[in-house]
């Protein structure tokens, strides 16, 4: 029985209501994978992979999966893998077994953290916030985005409606700040706040 | 300006870091008798055309890639841009 | 309260009145005037004071091309000096003030310059101002910098928030005139993505301000059934007050979107403007055209302006400028102006002509082959004078007068990226032409189509090409019957000699006697003559006076216009707000701000926190009655090597470097090897630029054959990354390698100090041994702690005392900082923050960026053995060169104050007795701090043939801030310079 028991702490206020639009974090335990390059593994990352999520990959810039398990394409071979925080001391393990030497595998669960951002018309939000063309943004995009110099992914987890956006965890409360100040503007422009 | 990353598309330079010549990708022979002087020369010495340009760009801010960008240095005009490492077994033609 | 000017029709809202106060009058308005329509309504034509001679002038134009009629407008901190009138939107409440005179706009002392023309002409600061020397900056200056400017800044902080966005179209139409609109129609029908955008409140360019160009459905009734067609069309955007001040390169355009200037009060939450950063696949210029004067004496008077205004004023505003007007012009659509007034009751005394073959378009009276050459009226038109065919002059009695000397096409944005336009003989004008910016067409007047049928069809018709480019049909709309007059015009800028002064540009106070003396000095090229005259330079650049100012010059130099050619065009094409560039990027949200993961119990202990880059970091942790920094990290660091302390060292970059060639990599970015790091340990590394000059340092700890982790420096991580990338893909793709961040992924610590050992045995789970056998120094494991929690241990020293840094996935980062806190207890467990961070490794002697600066090799540091010469690696050839390697090289040194007096980094090092000038400089202290444990100053420096001179006493000269000190060289290894706590 350990004497000293080490809590998790989340990286910004769990949720936050502005408008009709709500922005909350959502912990989720995630992992980074790059095929190395030697002939043999060009590909097999790839398949083994697939095969050990039960799907297929997603194509550049876009993302599988659905809910808190995720996969999504970072680069030319290369992937993030979420999964339900509960698998946070597993999930890199487990990959990097089902991959064997294909990949180099890396835990990401502190790094990262998601914030999700809900609500009706959110390309008036974010056209705001991203350089890409977000009004033309589809469920199952997951493009990289500079917002007010943080870097992030944004996933289209529905058009117009759902994004979860990851930046690395130290830039949290800046990102979440820029997005509240984003919704704020958006809601008071489409009349959903008295002010 | 918009470069046209093989992968991602047309994407602002804003999201880059900009190095120089990809003549930056020749690094001399370290064995070589001259190493010293081609070292030197790798180093310090640069054309500067007024025109077409073949230089490195890091996609810093996308998926971290390096590009050789083949740009008209008047008209800002790309002409090509291509991954400096290319896909699958790493040989470089 | 009477609007003495106004008359019916127009397109305002006259259900909703509006006051306003102007040089604290009192007036009303109506909703849809600007300022300038409610003045004039209201029967007020002085506006304002012009800038060098202070002459009274009134409103010029209807747009954003005003010259004159410049206000201060709001107060308090949004008070916005220069703004025009003429397109400052009215609403309830406005407050305005006129500019540039003083005590009042009628009576202004500084009139006075008007008297003394021959003294201000241009280019008069050239020549004046030199004697004696010693009154420029006691004198001179003072009065200039009084006398200079045009309003004035509120000093206040900028209250209101702005904005900025990025939208993409595949096309943008600059312009919602008769030419933008119908390109939107044409192209919003066909599917495409539009954006229309007008710096105008209202759409409709001309079609709002001129009667019955539609001849039969009405300007009115196309413009409404148009502007809702395409508002109800999902895929087109309609931007009003929207400015596009900029084209850029690869189709991108800057917009400035005013989302609240208009409003007396506006939501909290919305920007006052947004600057939008515009994607467009095509983009179609349709801004049409803006008239220009003709130079005669005394032109600029108060009720003088230009004709297309004049009507625009009657039309729109439903505005008589004065009841009895006249016509100065040179072509036909000058005349259009007295049949619009007469419309609406006016008397026109003259239309004056300066054609002999001048139509008569209504019952006026036509003077032909005429011109006007002086007025009167000071502070507001009373009569002027016209030049009659047969020579004979006539006075005419008005109160304002219309004057129009053609059209130009406003081609700014065609010529941002460098093009130049050409000279247009048909319509007198420069028009687009060569190359146009990459996807960009012209339109409308601004590609000289100047009548409506023309510009509607000629909108149409690009959008129709723009379209077939990105592959989209698009079919021709039904438009409207339009006014088809061809542009009858002579060339006619100015008239002859007179002795008083006719003005060209308005806003900079200059005359055709301007051009004519920098023609006479020798500054005939038209860059010369606007710098020289500062014709074009004022914030309306030229809009009216450029092509005016070339022609003056073009006939005393003897060639065509087209020869003398224009100046530049450049961005912004109107001013755009500082504030607009910044964005949300001001004050606390200037940059983004990186947090630790023991940032929040930091907080709780009182911390006082310090910027590093973009991160905050505790700098040190003051207790109850410390009332001085130093007693803070003076504490801080004796009790470190005293018992033990923690030190949240997240911030420093942590990279995987994985794959069966790591070690081969790791090899050549670090000048020392790394092949043989066994598994389970760590080693110090140098990296070297190619020039040989050391870049960064870290450690690399190896946890597998292909796995390592290695760190940078805080201030180097995101550099180091970039590089290592430019090796692997661009040096080396050969080798088999994977590089990923994982700075933000691990909370890491350092946990310094004799019972560092003991505290840390505490948490970590049974089974890890890290006995000092089991886990000797420079050891590294994957291990657990706390029940089962992953963490990575690395018995690695910064402060040269048994030391180890503990690492934990970032979540429980926070808790891991309290569980230290909790079962450090015992030991006085002492957090400590950058500052002793910094005293302990000065006191051991670890160099840091301050040492690695940019400027120094492995061997200044003392590591010249470190660099390998049995691999490869980045920076070793060029290590070697002479330059480098010279024997009176700099070296680091310790340097311990012989005095008890500081030894301020950045100081530069002398022999005892020597100069201090640049010659003898020996070398600098990069480094320096007090040290608790030697209870003197210290400090790290460099100082040539520094090893030999151990035990030297130096001088420590500090000019800049006035101090001397001297110092002792030492070895910079102050603490355990055998290494024995270390290995304790």
């Amino acid at each position: 029985m350990p004497d000293y028991v080490l809590t998790a702490t989340a990286a910004v206020e769990p949720s936050v209501d502005i408008g009709e639009m709500v922005l909350r974090e959502t912990p989720l335990a995630l992992a980074s994978v790059a095929a190395f390059d030697h002939a043999e593994a060009a590909g097999q990352a790839g398949d083994r992979l697939a095969r050990h999520l039960g799907q297929t990959l997603p194509g550049v810039q876009r993302f599988a999966g659905t809910g808190e398990s995720l996969c999504f394409w970072t680069g030319d071979q290369q992937w993030f893998v979420t999964a339900p925080i509960a698998q946070e001391h597993v999930l890199a393990a487990q990959l990097s077994e089902a991959l064997a030497e294909a990949a180099a595998v890396t835990d990401q669960t502190g790094g990262w953290v998601a914030l999700d951002v809900e609500g009706p018309a959110l390309t008036a939000v974010f056209e705001r916030l991203v350089g890409f063309d977000v009004a033309a943004m589809q469920t199952g995009d997951a493009l990289r985005a500079t917002i007010e110099h943080i870097g992030c992914f944004v996933l289209c987890l529905s058009e117009d409606r759902h994004m979860r956006l990851f930046c690395a965890r130290s830039f949290a409360e800046a990102l979440h700040h820029a997005l509240c100040v984003a919704m704020k503007t958006a809601a008071a422009q489409a009349g959903q706040v008295p002010g | 300006m918009l470069i046209p990353h093989p992968l991602l598309g047309l994407r602002d330079a804003q999201e880059f870091v900009y190095k120089g010549d990809a003549r930056l990708m020749a690094r001399p022979d370290p064995q070589a008798d001259d190493a010293l002087q081609a070292f030197h020369d790798y180093t310090y010495l640069r054309d500067n055309p007024a025109g077409q340009h073949r230089e490195l760009w890091f996609h810093e801010q996308g998926d971290r890639s390096w590009l050789i960008v083949t740009r008209d240095t008047r008209t800002h005009e790309i002409l090509k841009a291509e991954l400096a490492r290319p896909r699958g077994k790493g040989e470089r033609t | 309260m009477t609007q003495v000017n106004r008359v019916d029709g127009g397109r305002l809202d006259r259900t909703k009145p509006l006051n306003f106060t102007f040089d604290n009058r009192s007036y009303q308005g109506f909703e849809g005037d600007t300022l300038a329509s409610a003045l004039l309504a209201n029967g007020v034509r002085l506006m304002g004071r012009s800038f060098k001679y202070h002459r009274p002038r009134g409103v010029f134009t209807a747009g954003s091309e005003e010259p004159n009629a410049l206000v201060s407008l709001r107060e308090g901190a949004r008070h916005e000096p220069n703004t025009r009138a003429t397109v400052a939107e009215l609403f309830d409440g406005l407050t305005a003030k006129s500019q540039n005179r003083f005590p009042s706009l009628a009576l202004d002392l500084m009139g006075i310059n008007d008297f003394f023309p021959s003294f201000l002409t241009a280019g008069f600061y050239y020549k004046t101002f030199m004697w004696p020397a010693a009154f420029w900056e006691k004198v001179y200056e003072p009065i200039i910098r009084k006398a200079a400017g045009l309003g004035a800044l509120s000093m206040l902080p900028d209250p209101d928030a702005y904005d900025k966005g990025t939208l993409h179209c595949d096309l943008l139409i600059v312009g919602a005139g008769p030419a933008g609109l119908a390109a939107a129609l044409t192209a919003g029908r066909a599917g495409a993505r539009v954006i229309l955008a007008d710096e105008d409140f209202a759409m409709g360019g001309r079609l709002t301000m001129e009667a019955g160009l539609l001849s039969e459905i009405g300007n009115s009734a196309w413009l409404s059934a148009t502007l809702d067609e395409l508002a109800s069309l999902p895929n087109v955007r309609l931007m009003r007050r929207s400015t596009v001040y900029g084209a850029y390169d690869h189709g991108v355009y800057g917009l400035l979107e005013r989302n609240t200037d208009h409003l007396a009060r506006a939501h909290a939450d919305l920007p006052r403007q947004t600057l939008w950063r515009v994607y467009s696949k095509r983009a179609i210029l349709c801004s049409g055209a803006t008239e220009r004067p003709i130079a005669f004496e005394n032109n600029d008077r108060p009720g003088i302006m230009l004709a297309g205004a004049l009507r625009a004023y009657a039309n729109r505003w439903a505005v008589l400028a004065d009841q009895t007007v006249a016509i100065f012009t040179n072509n036909d659509d000058g005349h259009k102006t007295a049949v619009d007034l007469m419309a609406k009751g006016a008397t026109v005394a003259a239309v004056v002509d300066v054609r002999a073959d001048a139509p008569r378009l209504a019952d006026y009276p036509l003077y032909a082959g005429a011109q006007v050459v002086d007025t009167k009226g000071r502070l507001g038109l009373r009569s002027i004078s016209v030049r009659l065919s047969d020579g004979s002059l006539k006075q005419i009695d008005c109160g304002a007068l219309g004057v129009s000397g053609g059209w130009n096409p406003m081609l700014a944005l065609s010529c941002h990226q460098r093009g130049r336009p050409t000279w247009n003989d048909d319509i007198a004008a420069f028009v687009p032409a060569g190359t146009l910016p990459v996807g960009q067409s012209v339109a409308g007047a601004a590609n000289a189509q100047m009548t409506t049928h023309a510009a509607l069809n000629g909108g149409a018709g690009a959008a129709v090409a723009a379209l077939a480019e990105l592959g989209v049909t698009a079919g021709l709309p039904d438009l409207p019957v339009a006014e088809d007059a061809p542009v009858a015009i002579t060339p006619f800028w100015h008239v002859g000699e007179g002795k008083g002064r006719g003005w060209i540009d308005f806003q900079n106070d200059v005359t055709v006697k301007d051009v004519k003396l920098a023609h006479q000095e020798g500054f005939k090229s038209v860059e010369h003559l606007k710098r020289y005259t500062t014709l074009g330079m004022a914030t309306d650049q030229g809009k009216l006076s450029n092509l005016g100012g070339l022609a003056v010059m073009a006939e005393l130099s003897g060639k065509p216009i087209a020869e003398v050619g224009t100046t530049i065009f450049r961005p912004p094409y109107t001013p755009v707000p500082i504030g607009a560039f910044a964005g949300r990027h001001r004050d606390e949200d200037f940059r983004p701000t990186r947090r630790t993961p023991s940032h929040g119990w930091a907080q709780e202990q009182g911390a006082v926190f310090v910027e590093a880059g973009a991160w905050l970091r505790a700098q040190y942790f003051p207790r109850p009655g410390e009332t001085h920094w130093r007693q803070t990290v003076d504490r801080e660091a004796l009790a470190v090597r005293r018992s033990v302390g923690v030190c949240d060292v997240t911030t420093l970059g942590k990279i995987d470097v994985q794959g069966k060639d790591a070690a081969a990599f790791l090899n050549l970015i670090y000048c020392n090897g790394f092949a043989k790091l066994p598994v389970g340990k760590c080693r110090y590394g140098l990296m070297l630029r190619e020039d040989g000059i050391a870049m960064d340092d870290g450690t690399a700890a190896r946890f597998a054959e292909g796995h390592f982790v290695v760190t940078t420096t805080t201030a180097n991580a995101v550099g180091v990354y970039r590089h290592m990338e430019f090796v692997r893909q661009c040096l080396r793709p050969d080798l088999d390698v994977q590089l990923i961040s994982t700075t933000d992924a691990w909370a890491q610590y350092a946990v310094a100090g004799p019972n560092a050992r003991k505290l840390l045995q505490k948490i970590i789970d049974p089974g890890f041994d890290i006995s000092n056998e089991g886990f000797a120094f420079m050891a590294c494991a994957e291990l657990t702690i706390c029940g089962g929690i992953p963490a990575r241990l690395f018995r690695i020293s910064f402060s040269g005392e048994l030391a180890y840094e503990i690492a934990v996935p970032t979540r429980y980062g926070d808790g891991l900082m309290r569980v230290l806190m909790e079962a450090g207890a015992e030991f006085d467990v002492t957090p400590y923050g950058t500052e002793a961070l910094g005293v302990l490794r000065i006191e051991k002697g670890h160099g840091t960026a301050n040492e690695l600066n940019g400027q120094t090799s492995a061997a200044h540091l003392g590591m010249g053995r470190m660099v390998s010469t049995k691999k490869d690696s980045i920076g070793t050839v060029l290590s070697n060169r002479d330059g480098l390697t010279e024997a009176d090289g700099v070296r680091l040194v310790g340097l311990e104050s012989v005095d008890g007096a500081d030894l301020p980094a950045g100081s530069h090092l002398f022999a005892q007795g020597a100069e201090k000038t640049a010659a003898h400089d020996q070398g600098w202290i990069s480094s320096a701090c007090y040290s608790p444990h030697l209870e003197k100053p210290i400090a790290l420096g460099f100082i040539a043939r520094g090893q030999d001179r151990m035990g030297e006493i130096i001088e420590v000269a500090n000019p800049l801030q006035g101090g001397m000190a001297r110092a002792k060289i030492v070895s910079p290894h102050f603490i355990d310079p055998e290494g024995e706590r270390l290995r304790a």
